[in-house]
């Protein structure tokens, strides 16, 4: 499939520049889903977005970028 | 939103919580433009959008129970601040601005995690998982501000935690006392402030920094404001009401 950038991208995130990235502890293993569209077909863009605690991703099904919070999930202890 | 009003007291306690995430916002939108290298003022910036979006979404809540939004969004004096005194000012390095908000932000989040009430269903979530960042990143650099700078941490640390403490509230406020334990919270506030002391003297066990000099005593009781969760009168400045209601841009203002 070809991404907004005009290269196929049909091999998912490990075909992107950032997805040397996806290795770091801090970004999430899988991938989500699409919030528009629902698709899983998405690669990782950019492991920062507007916001350092979010990464991007563009979705191949609807080609739009969107981001993602790296700890999606995660609580901060509270000792409890 | 439920039908319910909150208990009484949890208007005020949640007012607290959202009061002190507006100056935690001030506090790190200035650090942004104070931190020892790009990454942690890049830190700062993404921490200040995320608290003021935090304070929305709270300030909506408050509304919903009878807050008024004009006074909310900063028609008021300073002493009607509800913050953590800790955020009132901040006069220091970066250091001293780390030691401050660290605690503080931790505070906060605690208490927001204690709260057991459906209005807050999947909002708590939410604000755990962009928190989560921001305890990580400040106990990190703490840790190595302990190895490298253990005077200035300690020091500020003594200053900043009893006051952090009274924004938790007393000590006294055990499961038996603690007026919204049970009605709103689920965790007494006697024991997230056991949790919060406990988390930094593990966080610094092997370092030099100690937390024995603490007052942990604090807040007496009997000064203690149950509405503003301090004992002091003061609160933020003019100048800081002026930037966080955006008066000064309002000659920007397109009428």
């Amino acid at each position: 499939m070809m991404g907004k950038d005009g290269n196929d991208r049909s091999g998912s995130v490990e075909n992107t520049d950032a997805s040397a990235n996806a290795d770091r502890s801090d970004v999430s293993a899988a991938p989500p889903e699409c919030p528009f569209c629902g698709s899983s077909d998405v690669e990782l863009e950019s492991a920062f977005g507007s916001e350092v605690s979010k990464m991007q991703f563009y979705c191949n099904s609807c080609r739009t970028v969107f981001e993602h919070i790296k700890f999606d999930g995660e609580r901060p202890d509270t000792g409890r | 939103m439920s039908d319910d009003e909150w208990p009484d007291g949890a208007v005020d306690f949640v007012q607290a919580i959202a009061d002190t995430k507006l100056l935690l916002g001030q506090r790190y939108g200035q650090w942004s433009l104070a931190g020892p290298s790009l990454e942690d003022n890049m830190g700062g910036a993404s921490a200040a959008q995320e608290e003021i979006g935090m304070v929305r979404q709270l300030f909506g809540l408050l509304k919903e129970q009878g807050r008024d939004p004009d006074w909310l969004h900063g028609e008021r004096n300073p002493e009607e601040f509800y913050n953590a005194s800790p955020l009132d000012t901040i006069n220091g390095d970066w250091i001293v601005f780390l030691c401050t908000v660290g605690p503080v932000d931790r505070a906060a989040w605690y208490l927001l995690d204690a709260v057991d009430h459906e209005d807050f269903a999947g909002l708590v979530e939410k604000i755990g998982e962009e928190e989560y960042f921001h305890l990580e990143y400040h106990d990190a650099r703490l840790e190595a501000l302990a190895a490298e700078e253990p005077v200035a941490v300690q020091s500020t640390f003594e200053e900043v935690l009893p006051g952090t403490l009274a924004f938790v509230g007393p000590a006294a406020y055990g499961a038996d006392v603690d007026p919204l334990y049970g009605a709103f919270t689920d965790r007494s506030v006697a024991e997230i402030r056991a949790a919060l002391l406990a988390h930094y003297e593990e966080l610094f066990a092997d370092t030099v920094v100690s937390l024995k000099d603490v007052d942990r005593s604090y807040p007496p009781i009997e000064e203690w404001d149950k509405r503003r969760r301090r004992v002091s009168d003061s609160g933020p400045t003019e100048e800081d009401i002026k930037q966080l209601t955006g008066a000064r841009n309002a000659e920007f203002t397109i009428e």
